[in-house]
């Protein structure tokens, strides 16, 4: 029924609509790729009529548990209904379950009506749009993440960082080595997916400058790497290991031993071996 | 008889005091003539001739007396600031501020003890053992005159002593059963300011009374010969002694004081009941410098003039309206001594620097230096007018915002008057120098509000471009960058209202502003300032950005508890915009989501500006 009102409220306000324009940016309109949706139909489980209903609730705890409902499916509808309720405001908490739905929905039409929530003064419903934005592919929602690097809330870079690791985003390397050396633990696993040996050197340069806990557990996530070669820069990654002071290192080297087989041999796999032997028999 | 007179030896001086402390003779008494036009006039025709503007040492050349630090033994060194050399260094436990004649100068040397020394070389010629609580000393070309208290009887008694400058020889003393201030002598008369009501005139070869002016308004706290006239008066205002002084009264007497800031310590001339005053102290480090004449019915100040020297900076204002005309600060230390020599304000500072000023415009016109550490200064300069070419300068603008950031918390009130004067300069520098004292973190919080309340109340169009530059700094966690004082910034530009501004900076400073309403990291409070700002240079481009906050934070419940925001937001909208944007406030008005406190100021704006419309 809210929704309806919504609508009708909309209809009305024609104006209203065009001047909320830079939040919905076509979000009122009706789904273009209808074959498409109808193509994949989603499990019936998800009442998207309800859940639109409970999206437009005044209820917050009811309208969060709209919004992720309709975040479950990839239905038009449920994507308009959450980019409806984006448009026109509603208490934080139900702003960032609707973003993180949207998210789920990764629609580049949403891009608009995410785009006002990156700078959105809740730091939860900004930390949702920046995962919402990152979930929308292409280049033009790379910036905007990049951007969110740089936000002054922890929980905000997190995301974006989480957006990098999953996306790959090779032209955040310079932040989040920046980001390392100011603390934040999300670079460890952002950095480690994409790292090469020029990077995993990088990492290593950090020592000392950076807390050894986030040092040592990106270059121990890149050694965990299967896709990390070739074995001369395992060999450099665990030696780098190897230098960082602390337990962390040492927690890393025997995670790294643990992962790999003893069988074929790996000279990094040795080299950790005896780092380790140093370390826990009271070595360096 | 009101005075009594002794010209014998030094014990019969003591003698005497012992006598009047018994309750024997009564010097200087309670009663007697007061405000004589007629005396006085006879007594300031005995007065001999102004000397022309020079100093009174016999070398004719203008000298400092500087004191170097120390606990028991101080040296004075005598300095001739013409030849920017030292003539002569004397070692002693000088425990007051010296008192310069033709041949001789005279100082407190330990606790019961005066010395006095060859002005030329610096030598011991005599000294003196004095009875009683020293008060204070002075001196003229020949003599000098000191004030004791003795406390001996059951009536402490105070004694004026004149002693031969040269030979230490008493000449005369005057005794009296009320407090006596530091006396001064000029052309063949003495001043004895007593019991800070009277202004007692002597013949100062014989001590005899001549007459007296007693202050029916104003007390009478100092008496100063200075360019061949003598001034008397108190921290209120000065007198000029002329037969009007007999009146005692400002309005019928020459008589002038300085419209000054609140915060001025100084005072026209050291207290002559004050004895700590007689020694170098802070006080030489907060006084009021000044010249002047009579004017036509009232004392005219040198210039209009009147220069503040307060620890390290000087401020010369306007003595009729108090505007402020220069400012100079002193590179690092306090200045310890200061004189008018009615062409040049002389500084001495505690690192040994020497300068002197132009009173005119400030600028240094004399520069050197000792390589000694100083407590006290003391000047023989009248008329003294260097005219040194000193190329590195500082304006007033510079000295102003150099004091309003200086570090040294003493001067808080020094800064704010630094600050409200920036506040009233013209041009665009003063906003960008307020802005930096406003940036800097170390900035005490009262420096702070009143940097930001000078920078609002400036209104100046010229400091737009340093207000856009303010705006323009972007938030970065990692480079580590923030703007300051957006909200003071935006408050500032809000003031311009009704200005006319360029359009390409207007448009700048729209841009900076809708940044900074994006940008999560501005504060709530800023805001209100920033919203504002937008509805006087947005042009029309805020409409969109505000429209999207009214709707999105609408049913924010920080935004309800803290309406300010939303409710300049609404009151942007339909200030500036039309019909779509009172469609938009009409939603947020009447939707269920919309936070109580918002919905409601959304419809009272909306009835009142529906009205308005009406109405016009």
């Amino acid at each position: 029924m809210a929704h309806v009102r919504m609508k009708s409220i909309l209809g009305q306000l024609a104006g209203v609509v065009a001047a909320v324009a830079l939040m919905t940016n076509g979000a009122l309109a009706a789904p273009k790729n209808k074959k498409k949706a109808k193509a994949k139909p989603r499990p019936p489980t998800i009442s998207v009529a309800q859940a639109m209903k409970d999206l437009g609730s005044s209820n917050v705890s009811k309208a969060v548990i709209g919004a992720k409902r309709l975040g479950l499916g990839k239905d038009a509808k449920a994507l308009n209904a959450l980019l409806d309720r984006l448009a026109l405001g509603a208490a934080p908490r139900v702003l960032a379950a609707a973003l993180h739905a949207v998210a789920k929905h990764g629609a580049p039409r949403a891009h608009d009506t995410i785009a006002p929530y990156l700078g959105y003064r809740d730091s939860r419903v900004r930390a949702a749009a920046v995962t919402a934005m990152g979930a929308i592919k292409g280049p033009h929602t790379i910036k905007p993440v990049l951007a969110a690097l740089r936000d002054g809330n922890k929980d905000v870079r997190a995301a974006a960082l989480k957006v990098v690791e999953k996306r790959k985003i090779r032209r955040a390397v310079e932040a989040i080595l920046a980001l390392m050396k100011k603390g934040d633990e999300a670079t460890a696993p952002a950095f480690a997916v994409m790292a090469n040996p020029n990077m995993a050197r990088m990492v290593g340069e950090l020592i000392g400058k950076a807390p050894n806990a986030i040092v040592a557990r990106t270059l121990g996530l890149i050694l965990l790497r299967p896709s990390f070669k070739p074995e001369s820069a395992r060999v450099e990654v665990v030696k780098a290991l190897g230098k960082v002071p602390g337990t962390d290192a040492v927690e890393q080297l025997s995670a790294y031993l643990e992962a790999i087989p003893e069988k074929p041999p790996r000279k990094s796999r040795m080299v950790a071996q005896k780092y380790l032997e140093a370390r826990l028999g009271g070595g360096q | 008889m009101l005075l009594t007179r002794t010209n014998r030896s030094w014990a019969a001086v003591a003698a005497a005091l012992l006598l009047a402390g018994c309750g024997g003779a009564s010097g200087l008494g309670l009663s007697s003539e007061d405000n004589n036009p007629e005396v006085l006039g006879k007594a300031m025709a005995m007065m001999a001739a102004p000397r022309e503007a020079r100093p009174v040492n016999v070398t004719g050349k203008p000298l400092g007396f500087f004191v170097t630090r120390g606990k028991h033994k101080r040296t004075l060194i005598a300095f001739d600031l013409a030849g920017k050399k030292e003539l002569w260094r004397h070692e002693g436990d000088i425990r007051s501020k010296v008192a310069v004649g033709r041949e001789f100068l005279v100082y407190r040397s330990g606790e019961k003890q005066l010395t006095g020394l060859d002005v030329t070389t610096g030598k011991p010629m005599w000294q003196k053992a004095i009875t009683g609580e020293f008060l204070g000393l002075n001196a003229d070309a020949i003599k000098a005159y000191y004030v004791v208290k003795q406390a001996t009887g059951a009536r402490p008694t105070w004694a004026l002593v004149a002693i031969n400058g040269k030979t230490g020889a008493p000449l005369w003393t005057e005794t009296a059963h009320g407090q006596l201030g530091v006396p001064a002598a000029s052309r063949g008369l003495v001043f004895s300011p007593f019991m800070s009501q009277w202004l007692v005139v002597m013949n100062a070869t014989t001590g005899k009374q001549l007459t007296r002016i007693k202050g029916v308004d104003e007390q009478i706290s100092f008496v100063d010969p200075m360019g061949g006239e003598v001034f008397f008066g108190s921290k209120f205002g000065v007198f000029m002694l002329d037969k009007k002084a007999a009146s005692g009264k400002r309005a019928e007497s020459t008589y002038g004081s300085a419209k000054l800031p609140k915060f001025i310590r100084g005072t026209y001339y050291w207290n002559a009941f004050d004895p700590i005053q007689t020694r170098y102290t802070a006080y030489d480090r907060n006084r009021i410098l000044w010249r002047a004449h009579a004017g036509k019915d009232k004392l005219q100040f040198e210039d209009d003039q009147v220069v503040v020297h307060t620890y390290r900076f000087l401020f010369a204002f306007d003595a009729e309206t108090g505007a402020l005309e220069w400012a100079y600060t002193n590179p690092r230390e306090d200045v310890i001594g200061s004189v008018h020599s009615g062409k040049a304000i002389g500084l001495v500072s505690m690192d040994g620097a020497i300068r002197a000023l132009d009173p005119k415009t400030g600028k240094k016109i004399y520069e050197t230096k000792i390589k000694e550490q100083l407590v006290g200064a003391s000047f023989d300069v009248e008329g003294w007018s260097p005219h040194d070419a000193i190329a590195k300068q500082m304006s007033t603008v510079q000295a102003l915002v150099a004091i309003s950031r200086d570090r040294d918390r003493r001067f808080d009130d020094v800064k704010r008057f630094a600050i409200s004067a920036l506040a009233n300069l013209p041009g665009g520098s003063a906003t960008k120098d307020l802005l930096a004292v406003i940036s800097d973190k170390r900035t005490p919080p009262k420096i702070y509000d009143a940097a930001v309340d000078a920078v609002i109340k400036r209104r100046e169009p010229a400091g737009l471009p340093y207000l856009v530059k303010a705006l323009e700094v972007k938030y970065d966690f990692i480079k580590g960058t923030k703007p300051v004082a957006v909200g003071v910034v935006a408050r500032a530009i809000y003031g311009l209202r009704g200005k006319k501004l360029p359009t390409k900076l207007a448009g700048r400073a729209a841009r900076g502003l809708l940044m900074q309403l994006r940008s999560p990291q501005t504060e709530l409070g800023d805001l209100v300032g920033v919203i504002r700002a937008l509805g006087v240079v947005g042009n029309g481009k805020e409409l969109g950005p505000l429209r999207g906050m009214l709707l999105a934070y609408r049913a924010n419940p920080a935004f309800s508890e803290q309406t300010a925001t939303v409710n300049a937001t609404i009151d942007v909208l339909l200030a500036n915009g039309g019909p779509l944007e009172r469609e938009t406030v009409a939603y947020v008005a009447n939707d269920g989501h919309t936070e109580p406190a918002i919905a409601t100021y959304a419809k009272q704006a909306l009835q009142q500006t529906a009205l308005a419309a009406g109405g016009k």
